[in-house]
C-alpha cells in the first residue's frame, strides 16, 4: 500500500556511506523524497528552508563530532525526528545520542531496508508524542498562567469584599450603638419616673409610662436584630458558649416580657422547672431567641390571647427544649412548609423574610444553629402555633457531637479540629486556677470549645488547619505574657498546652471523639 | 484576685460602717450618671459621677469608692484603660469594677472579665438588676424616705 511520501534529509559527508543507505531507501515500500547535505551547517540550512519529516545523520562530519552534530541539528529544528547512524567507532556514544536529542540509532553496517525503516518510523512516532507533550504543556502552562491570574482577581475581589463588609458592619456597629445611647436614657428614665422614684405616680400614668417602656424595649430589640444581620453579612457573629442555667436565662428576659403582656393584657405564664439540667450555650443569643419567640407569638396570639413559655429537658436526646406556645389562629399550610424549608437550611439568607414572620424569626434560627439546637415550628389552624428550639445539654461529649456536625457551617473551609489539653500546677490556688479560666474563655476564638474536666485541667477544641495551631499556642504565649506585665501585685500561674492531635472534623469525628473521652477521663488527665 | 463575692449581700467591713458607702459612676453620658445616682438616691449611699476615663482614675485614686460602674466607650481615657489602671495601682487593684456598656459583642464580657472586671451589664439595665448587683459589693440601705423599688416587674 503506497503511503505519503516521507520527506527525509540525510546528512553524510562520505559518498560511499550515503550511496549505501539510500540503495536500502530506495527498496523500502514507503516512498521517499531524500536531501542530501554534506556537512551540518549545510542539513541545518536546508531544514531552516523546508519540511522534513526525518533527519538521517552520521555523527562524524566535517563541521562536526559525535554528539555535538544532534545538539547542532537540535539547536536548528526543534521538533524534526532524528536517526543517528553510527559506526563502530561510536559505541560510547550511542546511546547518549538519544539524551542530547535524536531519537534512535542504527549501525550503517547493519542497516537494511528493513531496519532503517523501522527506524524511521520509530523515530517519527516518538517525536511525536515528544511534540504532543510539549504542546500540551505549553497549553497546561498557559492555562496554569490564566488561573493564576483568575485566583489573584477572585483574592482581590474576596479582599475588596471582606473590607467592605468590615466597612459595613463597622458603620452598622456605630449607628447601633448610636442608637442604643438614646435608647437607653428614655428606658432609663421612664422608669425612673414610672417606679415613683421622683414623685408619686398614678395607675393611668404608670400604665402609660408602660407602654413607652414596652415600645423603647421594642425599639432595642431591632437595633439588636439588625446589628446580628450586619454580624451575620460579614461573617462576625460570634458566640461565647459556656454552662449556663436556663432558669438565670429566663429569670433576665422575664421582666420585659411580662411587661409587654402586661401592656397588652395577654396572659403570659412561664412554666420551667428548677430542676432542669444545665446546657452549654452563649446565655445572651439564647435569651435573644426568647424573646423574638415570645414577641412573635404575643403578635399573633388570639384574642384574649395566651402565650405559654415552657421548658423540657430531653435527656435521650441530649438536649432541653425551649418552648413558645400562642393561642392565635395557626399557620397555613403553605407558609408552614416554607418555615419548614427555612429552618432546614444552614446559612439561610437573613434578609428574605418569609410571609408574615419578620426579622426577628430568622435571626432566632441563626442564633439557635450557633447554639448547636434546632429551631421548630407546629402548628394547627385555629388552634395556635408552637415554636421551640433546642440547646444541649452541658455534657461535652454531647456539645463536641454537635459541633463536629455543624463544623462545615461554621468554619471557613478549614475542617481540622484539634484536641489540646491545657494544665496548671496542682499547687496553684483555687482563686489563682479561677483567673486561669477566665483568661481561657478570653482566648478562645469563636468557633473554639472550652471545657473544664477538672479544677486545674482544661481541654480547647481548636478549628484550625495544622498550620495555624502553631501560631495559636504561640498567641496563648504572647497573651499570658501580656497579661503578666499588667499584674504586678501576682503573675497569672504558668499553665502547659499539650496538643493530644489534629484531625478532619468530616471524616474522622468518631476518633476525635473516643479521643475526647479519653481525654476527659481525670485518670487519664492525671498521667499526661 | 478577682472571685465573685457570695450571693448574699456584703456588709460593709467595720471601718467603713461609719461612713456611707461610696460609689463611682463613670459615662461620658451625664444623662446616664445622673439616673444611676436618682436611683442610688433612695439609699445610704453618697455616689461621685465621672464623665472619662483619665478623671475616673483619678476619682478612684483620690477619693477611694467601694464600687466603681463605668462605661467603655469614652473619650479621654475609656472603660478598658480605667479598668487595666486599677488593676495595676495597688491602692486601687481591689475595687469591684461593674461595667455597664452599650457595646455589643460575643467576647466583650470575657475581654472585660479577664482584664479585671467583676460585673459585666449590657445596657439598658433594668432598675432591679443594677440594684442587684450594686448589692452583692456594697450594702444598700434605704432611706426612710425612700420608694419602694422592691420589683421593677
Amino acid at each position: 500500500m503506497k503511503t505519503d511520501t516521507i520527506k527525509l534529509l540525510h546528512i553524510e559527508d562520505d559518498q560511499t556511506d550515503y550511496q549505501l543507505i539510500h540503495r536500502c531507501l530506495s527498496i523500502a515500500p514507503v516512498d521517499f523524497d531524500t536531501a542530501w547535505a554534506k556537512s551540518v551547517n549545510a542539513g541545518c540550512q536546508m531544514l531552516a528552508a523546508a519540511d522534513f519529516d526525518v533527519v538521517l545523520t552520521d555523527l562524524s562530519l566535517p563541521d562536526s563530532v559525535g554528539l555535538e552534530t544532534v545538539r547542532k541539528i537540535r539547536q536548528c529544528d526543534a521538533d524534526v525526528p532524528i536517526v543517528v547512524l553510527t559506526t563502530l567507532d561510536d559505541r560510547g556514544v550511542e546511546q547518549q545520542t538519544l539524551e542530547v536529542g535524536a531519537q534512535d540509532y542504527l549501525i550503517k553496517s547493519e542497516a537494511t531496508a528493513h531496519t532503517l525503516q523501522r527506524a524511521i518510523d520509530h523515530a517519527r512516532f516518538r517525536q511525536q508524542s515528544v511534540v504532543e507533550n510539549r504542546r500540551l504543556l505549553a497549553d497546561f502552562g498557559a492555562q496554569a498562567e490564566v488561573l493564576a491570574e483568575q485566583k489573584k482577581l477572585l483574592q482581590n475581589k474576596n479582599r475588596r469584599l471582606r473590607k467592605l463588609y468590615k466597612t459595613a458592619h463597622k458603620f452598622v456597629d456605630n449607628v447601633s450603638h448610636e442608637f442604643r445611647t438614646p435608647l437607653t436614657v428614655i428606658k432609663d428614665y421612664v422608669s425612673l419616673v414610672r417606679e415613683g422614684m421622683v414623685g408619686e405616680v398614678n395607675d393611668e400614668q404608670q400604665r402609660m409610662l408602660d407602654i413607652v417602656g414596652v415600645r423603647t424595649d421594642d425599639l432595642n430589640n431591632m437595633v439588636d436584630d439588625m446589628l446580628d444581620v450586619s454580624k451575620l453579612e460579614a461573617g462576625l457573629l460570634g458566640a461565647w458558649r459556656r454552662n449556663c442555667r436556663i432558669a438565670d436565662v429566663i429569670a433576665e428576659v422575664r421582666p420585659a416580657l411580662q411587661k409587654k403582656a402586661g401592656v397588652k393584657e395577654i396572659s403570659f405564664q412561664i412554666e420551667v422547672d428548677d430542676d432542669l439540667p444545665e446546657v452549654y450555650c452563649d446565655s445572651e443569643k439564647m435569651g435573644r431567641v426568647i424573646i423574638n419567640l415570645v414577641t412573635n407569638a404575643m403578635k399573633f396570639c388570639g384574642e384574649p390571647g395566651v402565650v405559654r413559655l415552657w421548658s423540657e429537658a430531653d435527656r435521650e436526646q441530649g438536649e432541653v427544649v425551649i418552648g413558645v406556645t400562642d393561642n392565635g389562629t395557626g399557620i397555613d399550610a403553605d407558609g408552614l412548609a416554607k418555615l419548614f424549608q427555612r429552618f432546614k437550611q444552614l446559612n439561610t439568607n437573613v434578609k428574605s423574610s418569609t410571609k408574615g414572620f419578620g426579622l426577628g424569626l430568622n435571626i432566632a434560627k441563626e442564633l439557635v444553629d450557633l447554639n448547636f439546637g434546632d429551631i421548630r415550628v407546629e402548628s394547627r389552624l385555629n388552634d395556635g402555633s408552637t415554636f421551640s428550639f433546642s440547646v444541649p445539654v452541658a455534657d461535652p461529649v454531647e456539645v463536641l457531637r454537635r459541633y463536629l456536625n455543624r463544623v462545615h457551617a461554621l468554619s471557613n473551609g478549614t475542617s481540622h479540629v484539634s484536641i489540646i489539653q491545657a494544665t496548671v500546677d496542682d499547687a496553684v490556688s483555687e482563686g489563682d486556677a479561677e483567673d486561669v479560666d477566665t483568661f481561657f474563655n478570653y482566648l478562645l476564638r469563636r468557633n473554639d470549645l472550652l471545657f473544664r474536666c477538672g479544677p486545674r485541667v482544661w481541654l480547647i477544641i481548636a478549628l484550625a488547619p495544622r498550620t495555624e495551631l502553631d501560631h495559636l499556642l504561640a498567641r496563648a504565649q504572647k497573651e499570658w505574657e501580656k497579661t503578666n506585665r499588667n499584674r504586678p501585685y501576682g503573675p497569672l500561674p504558668e499553665f502547659r498546652m499539650d496538643v493530644t492531635g489534629t484531625w478532619c472534623a468530616e471524616t474522622q469525628s468518631e476518633a476525635i471523639l473516643s479521643h475526647f473521652v479519653a481525654a476527659m477521663n481525670p485518670e487519664t488527665a492525671l498521667a499526661t | 484576685m478577682m472571685h465573685q463575692p457570695s450571693a448574699a449581700a456584703i456588709p460593709a467591713p467595720r471601718a467603713k460602717q461609719l461612713r456611707r458607702p461610696l460609689v463611682l459612676c463613670i459615662d461620658d453620658d451625664p444623662d446616664i450618671t445622673l439616673s444611676i445616682e436618682k436611683v442610688l438616691s433612695n439609699f445610704e449611699v453618697e455616689v461621685i459621677r465621672g464623665i472619662h476615663g483619665q478623671q475616673g482614675i483619678w476619682d478612684a485614686v483620690s477619693r477611694h469608692p467601694d464600687l466603681i460602674i463605668t462605661d467603655l466607650r469614652m473619650p479621654y481615657g475609656n472603660g478598658e484603660d480605667l479598668i487595666a489602671c486599677l488593676r495595676r495601682n495597688g491602692r486601687t487593684r481591689s475595687i469591684p469594677i461593674i461595667v455597664l456598656s452599650g457595646q455589643r459583642g460575643a467576647h466583650l464580657e470575657g475581654r472585660m472579665k479577664h482584664m479585671g472586671a467583676d460585673v459585666f451589664l449590657r445596657k439598658p439595665v433594668p432598675i432591679a438588676t443594677l440594684l442587684m448587683m450594686i448589692g452583692k459589693y456594697i450594702e444598700l440601705r434605704e432611706l426612710d424616705h425612700a420608694f419602694s423599688v422592691a420589683t421593677a416587674i
